[in-house]
């Protein structure tokens, strides 16, 4: 059984292209549907708060002015969906319908993304994030970090391009631990379709309890012949030994377990600000 | 996700061919593979706790003790597998291998910590078969801690497993009972009849359930919608009660995110749902 459903979160801004590009190749092997929603904070709460009262004509421009943006931003979402829809043959419907063919709707919700996403993400498979940049406020990195951690759903986080495909030659990072596992499991139904999936065992950790062979055999019953590949890091970190070989050999998704209790992903996004200057080259699959 | 692999732990307690029978019947439909899983601690570490040192006789007489109790066990629980394979014609293999046509079933002794060797065979599975009366009440719900933290899908052999029977689904709008509808999605395609279940006290709001039954009719899966709304009784009881009477083969229902949260809030809710169960429950993080 393959991916049903997956949640792609748009803005208007240049980054929905990035989104719909991942999300359709991803629903594409299965025939998935993708739930493109345009997600805008309401209006009114473009109103500053503050001592001073403000005058009702200025609220009212705030508010017009908001809508305004609003309108522009879903324009642009919506325009982005068409021409992504187009070019990667996905037909664009109504009422969520099974057809021969990946499928996507289009809606538009009011409110903050943090709250929407739990909305988004509750039937989704996945959830397509956009990637993020280290100038980005810090709602959007707190908006990832509560997807990943309180939806129970896998992410994708972005590229900082627009792919030609993913989830055909995909790495899987493998430190033994729990949350590697965890992740192995969730991404399934994605390495079912893969061409090619690589474990890339990286120095395993004091408490690895499950091994590379138990990782192979398990998806083995699932018909993958798994290779897998080792990277030992002294000096160098992790995360950036991981970008280097998934760039060596041509990865186009890349497979992680964890956040915050995971080594692998410590290393590849460290604190707050080194998270938000990262730029990953491929998407990241990503499980809490 | 595809089900290609089941979990069941074995203890050579007569249970055990309940368990396995409820994985064979859940593994049918997938042609999944089945491993039955035995775990005993290590005989010298079940020391009884008596303030004196033992001397190197009285030690050595106890390690040999608890290695023939396991031994036993574990030979009666290799008895149980291989007669429950043999009855339903499946292959007891000595590993692993995909058959993409057939059920097989292999069969591990592992010597740990039980709770710490289910958590590490549960870590690479696609579920895991527990019978509800699995050891004592504590010992019950911490395997189902055990499984549910590793994020793996539960099935509670709580009676006859029919996986083309009637499906209930437990649903309150939530998070937590998303994840078990997405997660027990291969089993909602093969019952031959599927059911939203709603329960809430007479003045609440009966939860949304457009988007559940949009997403199930995608899938191919055609459910029916049943709203109850109760006032006197808690709705946990009037679940099971509506769905004991509805004669379910399945209730599928999300489990609670945090064991201690559980305990704190809904205190013996779960375990009562569990063990006075009559049909299967399967149950997710």
């Amino acid at each position: 059984m393959a991916i049903a459903k997956i949640a792609a979160p748009l803005s208007g801004s240049r980054r929905d292209a990035v989104v719909l590009a991942t999300a359709f190749a991803l629903a594409k092997p299965s025939r998935a549907y993708v739930d493109a929603v345009f997600i805008h904070p309401d209006p009114r709460e473009a109103i500053p708060v503050s001592d001073l009262p403000i005058a009702p004509e200025i609220v009212q421009e705030l508010v017009d002015a908001a809508e305004i943006a609003r309108k522009a931003a879903a324009k642009a979402a919506r325009q982005a969906l068409s021409t992504a829809a187009a070019h990667w043959g996905i037909k664009i419907i109504s009422v969520p319908e099974r057809m021969e063919t990946a499928t996507a709707t289009w809606r538009e919700i009011t409110g903050h993304p943090e709250d929407m996403l739990n909305d988004i993400a509750k039937l989704a498979d996945l959830v397509v994030f956009p990637p993020m940049a280290a100038d980005d406020p810090d709602m959007m990195h707190r908006a990832f970090v509560h997807v990943l951690t309180r939806t129970g759903r896998p992410v994708v986080l972005c590229a900082d391009k627009v792919p030609a495909k993913v989830g055909s030659i995909v790495g899987v990072a493998w430190d033994g631990g729990a949350t590697a596992a965890h992740a192995l499991t969730a991404a399934i139904s994605i390495l079912e379709e893969a061409a090619s999936v690589e474990l890339i065992c990286v120095r395993p950790d004091s408490d690895a309890r499950v091994s590379i062979e138990e990782a192979k055999q398990y998806l083995a019953l699932h018909g993958i012949k798994a290779k897998d590949t080792r990277i030992e890091t002294k000096t160098r970190k992790i995360g950036n030994e991981l970008l280097e070989t998934a760039r060596a050999k041509g990865y186009d998704l890349l497979v992680m377990g964890g956040y915050g209790h995971s080594r692998l992903i410590e290393s590849v996004f460290g604190g707050t600000t080194e998270f938000l200057a990262s730029h990953p080259e491929i998407p990241i699959l990503m499980v809490h | 996700m595809s089900i290609a692999k089941i979990l069941v732990p074995v203890d050579g307690t007569p249970r055990d061919r309940e368990a396995l029978d409820a994985a064979i019947a859940a593994a049918k439909p997938f042609c999944a593979h089945i491993e039955a899983l035995f775990a005993h601690p290590n005989p010298a570490e079940q020391m009884p706790v008596l303030g004196v040192p033992f001397t190197p006789d009285v030690m050595g007489a106890l390690v040999d003790a608890n290695t023939a109790l396991f031994t036993a066990a574990r030979e009666r629980a290799h008895a149980a597998v291989a007669e429950a394979c043999r009855v339903s014609g499946i292959a007891l293999l000595d590993k692993q291998v995909r058959q993409d046509s057939k059920v097989t079933c292999t069969f591990r002794a592992v010597m740990g910590d039980p709770p710490k060797a289910l958590a590490k065979a549960a870590s690479l599975t696609d579920l895991v078969v527990l019978h509800p009366c699995a050891g004592s009440p504590a010992a019950f719900e911490a395997a189902i801690d055990v499984v549910l933290e590793s994020h793996r899908p539960l099935l509670v052999a709580a009676g006859a497993v029919d996986p083309f029977g009637k499906a209930l689904i437990a649903w309150d709008g939530s998070m937590a009972a998303s994840r078990a509808v997405t997660a027990a999605l291969p089993f909602l395609q093969h019952a031959g009849w599927v059911e939203i279940v709603c329960v809430c006290h007479r003045d609440a709001e009966m939860p949304g359930t457009s988007e559940i039954a949009d997403y199930l009719k995608l899938q191919d899966v055609h459910a029916a919608l049943k709203e109850l709304k109760v006032s006197g009784t808690s709705i946990p009881d009037a679940l099971m009660d509506y769905a004991a009477r509805s004669r379910a083969s399945l209730l599928v229902m999300g489990g609670f995110g945090h064991s201690r949260v559980r305990e704190t809030l809904f205190g013996g809710v779960t375990n009562d749902i569990l063990r006075k169960a009559t049909f299967p429950i399967f149950l997710t993080h």
